[in-house]
């Protein structure tokens, strides 16, 4: 061949070119070939890659569809046909691209549109006209008004945002999809599927009541879907009622609205000319292909936290440690079956590189199979719950960059998978394997003793950072420990192996093998070492969690199932609304006790005519009597009304109602009446009085301390959420005065989040209306809920999805460990029955009983569970109480939990081993 | 032309110590173009030791050897590897082929690890399965041909393009006698026409289609000492062979 530079045997570039693709196209096609051959295998990887691919396809498209304003919300935004939505602000701003997806701006005066502390306005008409100038000439502005309204059919009513828009416009009505029923036309309305399940339908009449206190009817047209942020609008005809206003003003939410047809895309520059004349602008043009985003100052960058995403990279490296071990030995059995190709190869003179080649290429290949797979089934898996919970994804968006990212990491995964068996096959003596003799396996002593060392001070670097609340610590020392064992495991294996002569035939024949194979034995070894552990550390951690979270007192704000109707923050009611509330909640709440007011003691104010009046409030604190001590400070909470509540203890009701125990009613309505605080004994002296801060809550101080007189009640030290209850006879001593705080009713059961939700409704509608400026609050007493409260991690991972979670997350944590370890073993265990096939031939040959061949696998999955449990069961009880200390919980291990898994997995790995296999020893050809 | 092979003072010695083994011990022998030399001699005496040695599977502890001119006994494996590719060919007593590759597949294997264009070593593959006689098998795989097919099939890999040496470890060792027979006529066939072929075998009556025969044991060719090439060869073996 012409291809070699003269008078030297080297190669030229273009051979050598030729030779590496040459290589690759042979690797490909032989890897092809033998993933059709042996397809259970192929599929036993590509499903070990696709599972964590999928997991965090499914993780990344969720976020992804969860972000808000992202330009595939351009649809629910504009519909298709709408070229921008414009909302006047009344004064200059200046937009801008957060990066993140959405479109925020710069207000002209403040920094928000929602500052209302000062507000720029400018007429309608003007803003309307220099809007209409600053369009692209083909472009026409359907103008759109929104507003409150408050709709009523007689039976109940409720506020509603209105928008108000010519629908004759067919890109308009485009943009409003109807799930029954038609768009409005004159004298009609749309309504929400809300409204439809406040009782609403179509054909029924309505009375629309505007701001301004003008009624109107209309009859219900059509029914609108519920939108992501649940404030969809109810739709009105061109026609009105609503009317636009004179002024644009900076405040307040009701933006008057425009919309723009026509063909011309509203560019950039459009939008900034628009900010300027006084309009925010949604352009479809824009969304679609956004100008360079903006730092807007509060980007997350400021709050990562080191510590967490420390723990979160150590865990997904263990993680993709734990696919490696897992996938790895499929490649070793794969390697080995085909030594006797790759021998051939090598005959015929292909070099390492090649064989490398060939033995990767098969990672490669599955890998990439799998990968695929595994995105697919992570964006299936956010399609079916996009399904289930529309509000959350609204729309199934593709990260495209993060699921390249997390295909190429499986594919990755799989290749390094393959490295090892493909570094020896590619190493192995040609001579030897055709002569079908098996490669001797030296045993350096280096990685055990490294290994062995890493361990150990990993798991002490763990608790000691632990111990120091050291994050990174701890993470370090979790991997360092991890990655230290499992070099560790190929010498205990060894070790194992080399002890083996005294046992009977069966275990030493599972030892040796185990020992022979290392390549096999020791990532399912590490695969049962590293779920145990992390199940092990889990239980440990969450087990100590528990006791903490569980030790916290649970202090009802009520008796459970009462529900406090009450002003915001601060506030008391201007007058008597018992009548009012009665009604809407003998709706809401059939069952329900009688509205009960809810007197505070406030300090009287001088002149205050805002229709909810907030007084001074007033605070008082009780001190206990031992400063010292570990009893708290009594004092109202503010969250829940403004004042301490008022009472002479005749109303038995309403100190039930605040959650009095029954047994401590009488104690409690008898000290109220004789003129003296009800408190626990640590709170009252030995003369029967208590030293209470008295302060005015909004005013700096002065502050006095001042003794009352006071009266045992309930258990010592047991808190009861609404003390200090202050008896009426107090009030002159503080110079306080009653004032309505709100209203308390008991319902003999927690209402459902329907009822009070409907009564929340109606409160709005029938005690708030229109004004702006009052807000009524509608509360449950719900009692301990389980999982609830604390800022537990696990109570924020299950808050999302159900308070009952808790346990559930402990079991799964189990169990993902009981089916890693399985998988580990009886995946190193198949793969070691199809080497042994031979050997066992010869055993049966000889005259072993027909049992011999399960015997042997039962004794290989128990030699690789115990010593991976084991293993796991030490690191992981170490990571665990570092994790523990890091949260300042007391060390508690869960040992009966921790040993009943240690003991779980070997049996069952053992046991199943034992029952899936054959006694039949089949024939195999022993070179093949 | 260069002599296909030719083996000076070959020794070779497996293991250390307590377990070293003399494969070979000082060989002399050549192998020209158009002959076909058979090796016999009882088990372990170091046959397949020869051959590897000869085919640069395996290195000689000391001595020479030359294939088509170059001495492979001090090249390193990658050196011996690009030789395997163009200048030797091994056939072995069974499972020659990559079973994951088809006939024709198997038969361009060297080529195309050399970095032939596909088509081109296609088409020499194709003519080396047309001298074997079994182009009409070239797209079936390895397990859907019979032992002396696979043979032949290896045969003709052995001998593709430039290749000119076949080593042939008891290539009918695996065969019953007719088809064994089959395959021995073929070898011959394919020295005729110009290579070379160095010939493992147990039975005298395949070794009688040899020009020559080189007794082993103990790794020294029998009736020879070290330094005597060509010692105890069987001239008769052309004139026993010719229409048997
Ligand atoms: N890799 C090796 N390690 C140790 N000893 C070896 C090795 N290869 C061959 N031997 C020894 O070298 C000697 C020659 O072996 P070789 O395989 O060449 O014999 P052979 O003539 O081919 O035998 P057979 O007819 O059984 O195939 C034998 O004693 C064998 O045990
Ligand atoms: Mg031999």
């Amino acid at each position: 061949m012409n291809a070699r530079i003269p008078g030297t045997d080297r190669p030229t570039a273009g051979l050598r070119y030729r030779q590496v693709v040459g290589r690759w196209r042979l690797a490909l096609r032989l890897a092809r070939r033998d993933l059709r051959r042996h397809a259970g295998r192929a599929v036993l990887i590509a499903v070990m890659v696709a599972l964590p691919v999928a997991a965090g396809s499914f993780v990344m498209t969720t976020l992804e569809s969860n972000e808000p304003y992202a330009p595939a919300d351009t649809e629910a935004e504009l519909g298709p046909g709408l070229q921008a939505k414009i909302e006047g602000i009344g004064g200059p701003i200046e937009q801008f691209w957060q990066g993140n997806g959405s479109l925020w701006f710069w207000d002209a005066v403040g920094w928000t549109k929602y500052d209302s502390v000062t507000a720029v306005s400018m007429p309608y008409q003007e803003l309307e006209q220099s809007i209409e100038r600053q369009l692209p000439d083909d472009d026409q502005l359907v103008r759109a008004l929104k507003g409150t309204v408050r709709l009523d059919d007689g039976e109940g009513a409720a506020m509603s945002v209105a928008v108000q828009t010519d629908f004759a416009e067919p890109d308009v009505a485009a943009r409003f999809p109807v799930l029954q029923g038609h768009l409005p036309g004159d004298g009609e309305i749309a309504v929400t599927q809300r409204h439809r399940d406040l009782g609403l339908d179509l054909g029924d009449t309505v009375e629309v009541e505007l701001a301004d206190g003008t009624t109107t009817t209309a009859t219900v047209s059509g029914i609108v879907p519920r939108t992501i942020d649940m404030i969809s609008p109810v739709l009105l005809p061109e026609s009105g009622p609503l009317t636009p206003p004179q002024e644009v003003v900076s405040r307040g939410f009701d933006y008057p609205l425009w919309y723009v047809v026509g063909d011309a895309p509203v560019t950039w520059s459009d939008v900034q000319d628009i900010n300027a004349a006084g309009a925010f602008v949604t352009s479809r043009d824009v969304l679609l292909d956004p100008p360079a985003p903006v730092n807007a100052g509060s980007t997350w960058s400021g709050y990562v936290d080191w510590a967490s995403l420390s723990v979160i990279a150590a865990l997904v490296l263990v993680g993709l440690l734990e696919a490696v071990w897992l996938i790895g030995p499929a490649f070793a059995v794969g390697a080995r079956r085909e030594t006797r190709s790759l021998a051939l190869l090598a005959v015929n003179g292909a070099p390492a590189p090649t064989l490398r080649a060939v033995m990767l290429a098969r990672g490669l290949l599955t890998g990439a199979a799998g990968s695929l797979a595994g995105v697919g089934l992570g964006i299936a898996a956010t399609a079916v719950l996009a399904q289930m919970i529309p509000d959350r994804l609204p729309a199934l968006r593709l990260p495209v960059g993060p699921l390249t990212a997390i295909l190429l990491v499986g594919v990755l995964l799989a290749v390094v998978s393959a490295w090892p068996p493909a570094r020896r096959a590619a190493r192995a003596d040609v001579v030897t394997v055709l002569a079908g003799r098996r490669p001797e396996v030296s045993t350096p002593r280096w990685p055990t003793i490294i290994g062995a060392s890493a361990a150990v001070g990993g798991v002490v670097l763990a608790v000691v950072a632990g111990a120091q609340h050291w994050a990174v610590g701890l993470s370090a020392g979790i991997v360092v420990a991890d990655l230290g064992l499992i070099l560790a495991c190929g010498g205990i294996v060894a070790l194992l192996g080399r002890v083996a002569h005294r046992l009977p035939w069966t275990w030493r024949f599972a030892l040796r093998d185990a020992a022979r194979y290392r390549a096999r034995t020791v990532p399912a070894v590490a695969a049962v070492l590293v779920a145990m552990a992390g199940a092990t550390a889990g239980l440990t951690y969450f087990d100590a969690e528990k006791v903490v979270v569980e030790g916290t007192p649970y202090w009802p704000w009520a008796s459970t199932g009462t529900v406090a109707v009450t002003q915001g923050y601060g506030h008391v009611f201007a007058e008597d609304e018992s009548e009012r509330l009665q009604a809407l909640v003998d709706e809401a709440l059939p069952d329900a006790g009688p509205l009960l007011p809810l007197p505070v003691a406030v300090i009287p104010a001088s002149a205050d005519n805002s229709p909810a009046p907030r007084r001074e409030l007033l605070d008082l604190t009780v001190l206990p009597v031992d400063p010292a001590g570990p009893d708290v400070n009594l004092s109202p909470d503010f969250n829940r009304w403004p004042g301490p509540v008022v009472t002479d203890g005749s109303d038995r009701q309403l100190l039930h109602a605040l959650g009095i125990p029954e047994e401590h009613l009488d104690d409690v309505a008898a000290a109220l009446a004789d003129g003296r605080l009800p408190l626990p004994s640590s709170h009252v002296d030995a003369d029967g009085n208590a030293t209470v801060t008295v302060r005015a809550y909004f005013d700096d101080p002065p502050v006095e301390d001042r003794v009352l007189p006071a009266a045992v009640v309930g258990v010592p030290g047991e808190r009861i959420r609404n003390l200090p209850i202050l008896p009426e006879a107090l009030l002159d001593e503080l110079g306080a005065e009653p004032a309505l705080g709100g209203y308390l009713v008991e319902n003999p059961t927690v209402p459902t989040s329907e009822q009070k939700s409907l009564l929340q409704t109606r409160v709005n509608a029938e005690l708030v209306g229109f004004a702006s400026d009052r807000a009524l609050d509608v509360r449950v007493e719900t009692g301990r809920q389980p999982g609830q409260g604390s800022d537990s991690l696990l109570g924020s991972l299950s808050t999302p999805w159900t308070n009952d979670a808790r346990p559930i997350i402990g079991l799964a944590i189990a169990l993902a460990a009981v089916f890693l370890a399985l998988a580990g073993t009886w995946s190193a265990v198949a793969l070691s029955a199809v080497d042994a096939r031979p050997d066992l031939a010869t055993l049966a040959a000889v005259g072993a009983a027909p049992s011999a061949r399960r015997r042997v696998v039962a004794a290989q999955a128990a030699t690789i569970s115990v010593i991976g449990s084991a293993l796991g069961l030490v690191a992981g009880i170490a990571i665990g109480i570092g994790w523990t200390l890091l949260s300042r919980y007391p060390v508690e291990v869960p040992w009966l939990q921790v040993t009943a898994l240690a003991v779980a997995v070997p049996v069952l790995a053992t046991v199943a081993a034992w029952t899936v296999t054959r006694s039949r020893v089949t024939l195999t050809r022993r070179r093949s | 032309m260069n002599v296909p092979l030719e083996m000076k003072g070959v020794t070779q010695v497996h293991g250390r110590g307590a377990n070293e083994v003399h494969a070979l011990r000082g060989i002399d022998l050549t192998v020209r173009e158009g002959e076909l030399v058979a090796v016999m001699g009882p088990s372990g005496s170091g046959k397949s030791s020869l051959l590897n040695v000869a085919g640069g599977l395996d290195t000689p502890t000391s001595g020479s050897v030359h294939v088509a001119g170059t001495d492979i006994a001090r090249r390193g494996a990658r050196e011996r590897a690009a030789v395997r590719r163009r200048d030797v060919g091994f056939v072995f007593q069974d499972l020659n082929l990559v079973p994951a590759l088809t006939a024709l597949e198997n038969v361009a294997l060297p080529l195309e690890l050399d970095g032939m264009r596909p088509g081109a070593a296609r088409g020499d593959a194709e003519a080396a399965l047309a001298e074997v006689g079994l182009l009409e098998a070239a797209d079936r795989f390895p397990e859907d041909l019979s032992g002396g097919q696979q043979q032949r099939v290896a045969i003709a890999r052995a001998l593709v393009g430039p290749r000119r040496l076949v080593l042939a470890d008891e290539p009918t060792g695996a065969l019953d006698s007719v088809t064994g027979d089959a395959v021995i006529r073929l070898l011959r066939a394919r020295v005729d026409a110009g290579a070379a072929g160095l010939l493992v075998t147990h039975d005298a009556r395949y070794a009688a289609w040899a020009d020559r025969t080189v007794h082993l044991r103990d790794g020294l060719v029998e009736g020879g000492g070290p330094g005597s090439d060509g010692a105890g060869l069987d001239e008769s073996g052309e004139l026993q062979g010719a229409d048997a």
